[in-house]
């Protein structure tokens, strides 16, 4: 029986990985690289979207308590 | 504590969730997939220069996605599934930027491309053109079927699919290649 013509797949060779600390530098540099990206993007989109609410939320009450004479801190002691 | 290499893959993995940054368990665990991922991208990508980029690329999303890893198959075959993936997604987006950039050359773009002449090096220069005319993923199931020996219950773990999703796939693939090459595939 012929062999079947897929099985010249596991005749190409394969070459060695790159030596280990080579690979390792630049793994390192690029998950340095990713994770820099990453936190930027946590930053724009998490910590300063937040930072930016708390601070017009103390504005807000900068302006209340100036206008008004108070300032609740709980918004259910209205009710 | 026990020495870190005498440690299980899943038990690496546990303490590689645990560490903040890339440190001893997962540096372990690069170190010991480092062989097997290498070959599993070599073999898909086709030479060695995007080999190595999809390489660095799988054990960068091995970290991303280290704490994700909940041990419902072994780490070796989540693992291999994450290599899988990418190298599928880095030649889907290879072969989008070749479209855009050589319209009028598609046939021609594998023997353009420099690096992916190495492809032919070590293997029928033929039947690498051949799996080049099927869908990336069948491609992928023949590669890692007939070149790295794998069994149809890891290929269905590896591709999320049943065994016998993945057997019909394999024989489509098959059948598909003696259609389009009946000279060669005789």
């Amino acid at each position: 029986m012929a062999p079947d013509f897929l099985e010249q797949l596991a005749e190409q060779d394969v070459p060695p990985p790159p030596p280990s600390s080579e690979f390792g530098r630049q793994l390192h540099q690029r998950m340095n690289r990713d994770l820099a990206i990453v936190q930027l993007i946590e930053l724009l989109v998490v910590v300063l979207p937040a930072a930016l609410f708390e601070f017009a939320r103390a504005l807000s009450g900068l302006v209340r308590f100036s206008f008004g004479g108070k300032y609740e801190l709980n918004e259910k002691k209205r009710l | 504590m026990e020495a870190l290499e005498q440690q299980t893959d899943e038990q690496l993995a546990a303490l590689a969730a645990r560490e903040g940054s890339d440190g001893p368990a997962f540096v372990a665990l690069v170190e010991r997939f480092r062989p097997r991922i290498w070959r599993i991208c070599f073999r898909l990508m086709g030479n060695e220069q995007d080999a190595n980029d999809a390489a660095q690329e799988v054990f960068v999303r091995l970290f991303f996605s280290r704490s994700k890893f909940e041990g419902r198959s072994k780490y070796a075959t989540w693992a291999h599934a994450i290599a899988v993936r990418t190298c599928l997604t880095l030649r889907r987006g290879r072969g989008r930027r070749g479209r855009h950039e050589q319209p009028a050359g598609e046939e021609n773009w594998v023997e353009q491309q420099p690096a992916r002449r190495n492809v032919a090096e070590g293997l029928s220069l033929d039947l690498a053109r051949m799996l080049e005319t099927l869908d990336e993923e069948d491609r992928a199931l023949l590669i890692l079927k007939y070149a790295e020996g794998y069994e149809y219950e890891e290929l269905a773990e590896i591709f999320g699919v049943s065994v016998s999703a993945c057997k019909m796939r394999v024989s489509r693939a098959r059948e598909k290649l003696k259609a389009l090459y009946p000279d060669e595939t005789h």
